[in-house]
């Protein structure tokens, strides 16, 4: 039934709102009345008494001495006898359901309520509370890609380096993949006699500094257990949360998710972010772990946390942050760098994280481990990703060490071959990033659009599979600035919109620049920016110049040079010790850590 | 069984501090209390500044009536006893008996017949007291208290002798008698010894009100009753034209004294007031709840920077001012005045 509403502006300048409120009201057929904002509140009363209408709707910004006014205004309707048959509905920026009913009014509408919920309370329909926000379902990235090569060349090219690297592999072990079935076992274990002999396997196949760590709890430096205090106070603060609902960034549903780090060194820390964070609309988190655990043999066991950048990769820690976060927020675990690769995608998987990281090549060339051990390793860790179900992304962050993109994309491309023939699911994450190759060859002069869009079409042009730009998007155009950070972030985030790409990894506003841990605030500037760059953007696009189709055609071409030199190369990690994917010359270098610990398995 | 009432002349007057200081010392004297509101007070932190804000504590056995979403956020153990029909912005309010000690933020009915019909049932809970926590500056609702505390100070004006002409003018108002008559009406209504008219509206607001009052009133008409709400501008319109050609006395039957009070701004209501006692109007009330006593509180939030940082002015200037030109007690309750304010308050 139609009800009638009177509006009533009680600001002579911000009505915008009511006026967007009346004509919704109007379209649903309801007969509502606009008065002037000049009227006194006597005039407005005597409208109010005379008309017999259903609700009055009142919208006033608010500042000190208003409410007052504003309690009067409810005073003189009560006192006129209007309350009895009228309901009173104060909007305005402001505005909580507190302050409402402290000013005396039935229901209140503030900055994140929509029409729809307006509309639904005049209707006196069930309001969800939190209808302005969304529920969220969770997305696989992988699942709408064939992992079909369109480009026959680079296809057989890579056949034929994955299959010698993935047979290359086959008869060979190290101390990670063997503490990776140790891992599988103690936590298959039944008994726990058997379990603590295997956990004593396993710290004997652990450098001291982890073994005393899980035998002593004597840690390495900055790191100490989370106490049982600390994780009470953190069950109470996730009880004392209300169910808010999830704002949403994305303007249309063909927009990327959105990825943030969390590697603060503090779970309980990470998760106080990554609750505010999901409020705001984040799709998923990376965690990033602490540099030096990729270059320790073994993973400390137990709820950690490190005074330093990196957040521990225990099995615990990973669990708390995964059950912390929303079931719909989707949590990815880095485990290519180092010496634990497997295992970490072994607790990732059964923790109930949703995705890993793993790239062969930078992992060798950015991230220090030797190549031959992150080839074993890294072949173990694509299966178990496959064994989980959990798709693997491949960042090209070595282009930021000065590696030219082809390079990269070339390394990114073997990753993605490997992990088809072994059943696994590959994500391409080539950077949005202002990198130094790029710098010196000057592909950006004219803008920062056509060479980040020619990797996107020139992947496109080789496999069908999904792309995600990170890590994150925009890596070097950020300054200490927080408006140009958010800004640039922002840019880059509406590039991969138009692009049509499937996710974005975003970084906070003072991520480059923060000396010590990411503040909150920085992290909502960037996620706040990137959802008005979507809404500007919406279903609109970028104009690419001819430089771009020029820049993927070389792309492509070179891609093919770099993959056709790997080939002739016996095994992948010949191939990156001979720097064919990156050299001294491009700031790349095999790494060191765990050189020698591979052995052929024992039969 | 009386109702008592705290209004604040503004926000950050003291009202939950009175109320505060009134049941730890009703708490102290064993008396069965209850305690409602009319809005939602007891925050943590106020809505608009910011500032911390004293919050309630209860003794289990306290009948409270709050909104359901208020308990939601309370630690303390209750029992549901009355499920109203009334709803408010923090959902449907509820009458609860406390079952274990603790803090409460009170919001209640935000109108007066909503109010009247919760106090109606607090009182089958064999209360001897239930006060009723005001909100901001809102007055109707506690019409229908018997007695009203009012709370005000530097928040509402920093200036003392705003501050004392204010309630001056407040406490003039509360000094005009409750009527003898039973008048049940819900418009206005023209009474002589002959009987009734009635004019269309409830509410005395504009010329149109008044012209109909003027074309219906007779010579032999004593009483005007006006039930809601009257605007100072028309009162003003209709004594200076009724009285331009009438002698007789007429008295001017009101709901309450808040029907003056909603008027405004003090010196414009005092001029009103002026006007009233300058023509024969006897000015009575429906319901008359007593002006009881008088809180002062020097604080107020001194906006700095687009915040606001707490301050004070002169409180012994205030009080003193006050207590002097006032035939009311005044107290400040930070200086020791709690427990004289709950003498006065129980003393019937």
């Amino acid at each position: 039934m139609p009800k009638k509403i009177l509006c009533v502006p009680l600001d002579p300048v911000h009505d915008v709102g009511i006026k967007l409120i009346k004509s919704a009201l109007d379209k649903r057929g309801h007969q509502t009345e606009l008065l002037s904002p000049d009227l006194t509140m006597e005039a407005i009363v005597k409208k109010a008494a005379a008309g017999n209408y259903d609700f009055i709707l009142v919208s006033r910004t608010l500042g000190y001495g208003v409410a007052e006014l504003l309690a009067r205004f409810n005073d003189l309707l009560d006192a006129a006898g209007i309350r009895e048959k009228t309901k009173i509905v104060i909007g305005g920026k402001p505005v909580t359901p507190e302050l409402a009913a402290e000013l005396g009014f039935d229901k209140g509408f503030g900055a994140n309520s929509s029409t729809e919920e307006v509309i639904a309370y005049i209707e006196e329909r069930e309001i969800n509370d939190s209808s302005s926000s969304v529920q969220k379902i969770k997305k696989n990235l992988a699942e709408p890609y064939s992992y079909k090569f369109f480009h026959s060349e680079i296809e057989s090219l890579l056949n034929s380096i994955a299959d010698k690297f993935i047979d290359w592999g086959k008869n060979k072990t190290s101390p990670g993949i063997e503490r990776v079935r140790l891992r599988e076992e103690i936590l298959h274990a039944g008994d726990k006699n058997i379990q603590q002999a295997l956990i004593k396997k396993y710290n004997d196949l652990s450098d001291a500094e982890i073994a005393q760590g899980n035998v002593k709890k004597i840690y390495p430096k900055g790191v100490r257990e989370v106490t049982a205090e600390e994780l009470d106070s953190l069950e109470s603060f996730l009880r004392s949360q209300k169910s808010a609902g999830q704002l949403k960034i994305q303007h249309s549903d063909k927009h990327p998710l959105i990825f943030k780090f969390l590697g603060s060194g503090c779970p309980l820390m990470d998760i106080a972010h990554g609750k505010v964070c999901e409020r705001w609309g984040i799709d998923g988190f990376l965690i990033i772990n602490p540099s030096w655990e990729a270059r320790y043999e073994g993973l400390l066991f137990g709820n950690l946390t490190h005074e330093n950048d990196g957040t521990i990769t225990s099995l615990e820690n990973i669990r708390l942050i995964r059950r912390s976060l929303d079931p719909s927020t989707l949590l990815t675990v880095r485990a290519h760098r180092g010496l634990n690769t497997p295992e970490t995608v072994l607790l990732a998987g059964k923790a109930g994280a949703d995705l890993t990281k793993i790239n062969l090549v930078y992992g060798s060339l950015g991230a220090g481990t030797d190549p031959i051990r992150l080839g074993v390793d890294g072949l173990e860790a694509i299966r178990l990703t496959a064994t989980y179900g959990i798709p693997f992304d491949i960042p090209g962050n070595d282009e930021l060490s000065g590696v030219p993109a082809w390079k990269t994309l070339a390394g990114l491309l073997i990753n993605v071959m490997v992990g088809v023939k072994l059943n696994a699911k590959p994500i391409l994450k080539p950077l949005f990033c202002y990198g130094p190759h790029i710098v010196l060859n000057s592909f950006m002069e004219k803008n920062f659009i056509d060479y980040n869009a020619a990797k996107i079409l020139a992947l496109r042009e080789i496999v069908d599979c999904p792309i995600w730009p990170g890590e994150p998007i925009a890596f070097m155009t950020q300054s200490e600035e927080r408006v140009q950070s958010a800004n640039a972030t922002s840019y880059h985030a509406s590039l991969a919109a138009s692009l049509g790409v499937d996710a974005i990894t975003i970084a906070s506003t003072d991520e480059a620049y923060s000396r010590g841990p990411i503040a909150i605030t920085s992290r909502i500037d960037s996620i706040r920016a990137v959802t008005d760059a979507f809404r500007f953007v919406g279903d609109a696009g970028f104009k690419l110049t001819p430089e771009a189709e020029k820049y993927k055609n070389d792309l492509i071409q070179k891609i093919i040079e770099v993959l056709r030199a790997v080939d002739e190369k016996d095994n992948l990690p010949e191939a990156i010790y001979s720097g064919l994917l990156g050299d001294q010359n491009d700031g790349a270098y095999p790494g060191k850590f765990g050189a020698g610990t591979v052995s052929n398995k024992v039969r | 069984m009386k109702i008592i009432g705290i209004v604040g002349t503004a926000k950050n007057t003291g009202k939950t501090t009175s109320l505060s200081y009134l049941l730890s010392e009703a708490y102290q004297n064993k008396i069965n209390f209850g305690v409602t509101g009319i809005g939602y007070d007891g925050e943590e932190i106020d809505n608009i500044t910011f500032l911390p804000k004293p919050r309630l504590f209860f003794n289990a056995g306290t009948i409270i009536t709050t909104s359901k979403n208020c308990l939601e956020s309370t630690d303390i153990k209750f029992e549901t006893l009355v499920k109203t029909e009334f709803k408010t912005a923090l959902g449907e309010i509820v009458i609860v008996r406390t079952l274990s000690p603790g803090m409460v933020v009170i919001a209640g009915p935000n109108k007066k017949s909503a109010l009247n019909e919760v106090i109606s049932q607090m009182k089958k809970f064999e209360v001897e007291i239930i006060f009723v926590d005001g909100s901001l500056n809102r007055l109707t609702p506690l019409s229908i208290a018997d007695k009203l505390i009012f709370t005000t100070g530097a928040s509402r004006n920093t200036s003392i002798d705003f501050l004392v002409e204010e309630m001056k003018v407040i406490q003039k108002i509360f000094s005009f008698p409750k009527t003898n008559n039973q008048i049940q009406s819900s418009v206005i209504s023209l009474i002589s010894e002959r009987g009734k008219y009635e004019i269309s509206s409830g509410s005395l607001l504009d010329l149109d009100d008044v012209n109909e009052i003027l074309q219906k009133i007779q010579n032999s008409t004593n009483k005007i009753f006006i039930p809601n709400l009257i605007s100072q501008k028309a009162l003003i319109e209709l004594i200076n034209n009724l009285f331009a050609a009438r002698k007789n006395a007429i008295e001017l039957i009101l709901d309450s004294p808040i029907s003056l009070l909603l008027f405004g701004e003090p010196a414009s209501t005092s001029n009103t007031i002026n006007l009233i006692d300058a023509h024969p109007i006897n000015i009575t009330y429906l319901n008359k709840p007593e002006l009881t006593a008088v809180t002062v509180n020097p604080f107020y939030p001194k906006p700095i920077n687009h915040s606001f940082k707490p301050e004070y002015i002169d409180k012994n200037l205030l009080l003193e001012q006050m207590s002097s030109n006032l035939n009311v007690n005044v107290f400040n309750l930070k200086d020791s005045g709690e427990n004289k304010l709950f003498k006065e308050c129980i003393a019937w």
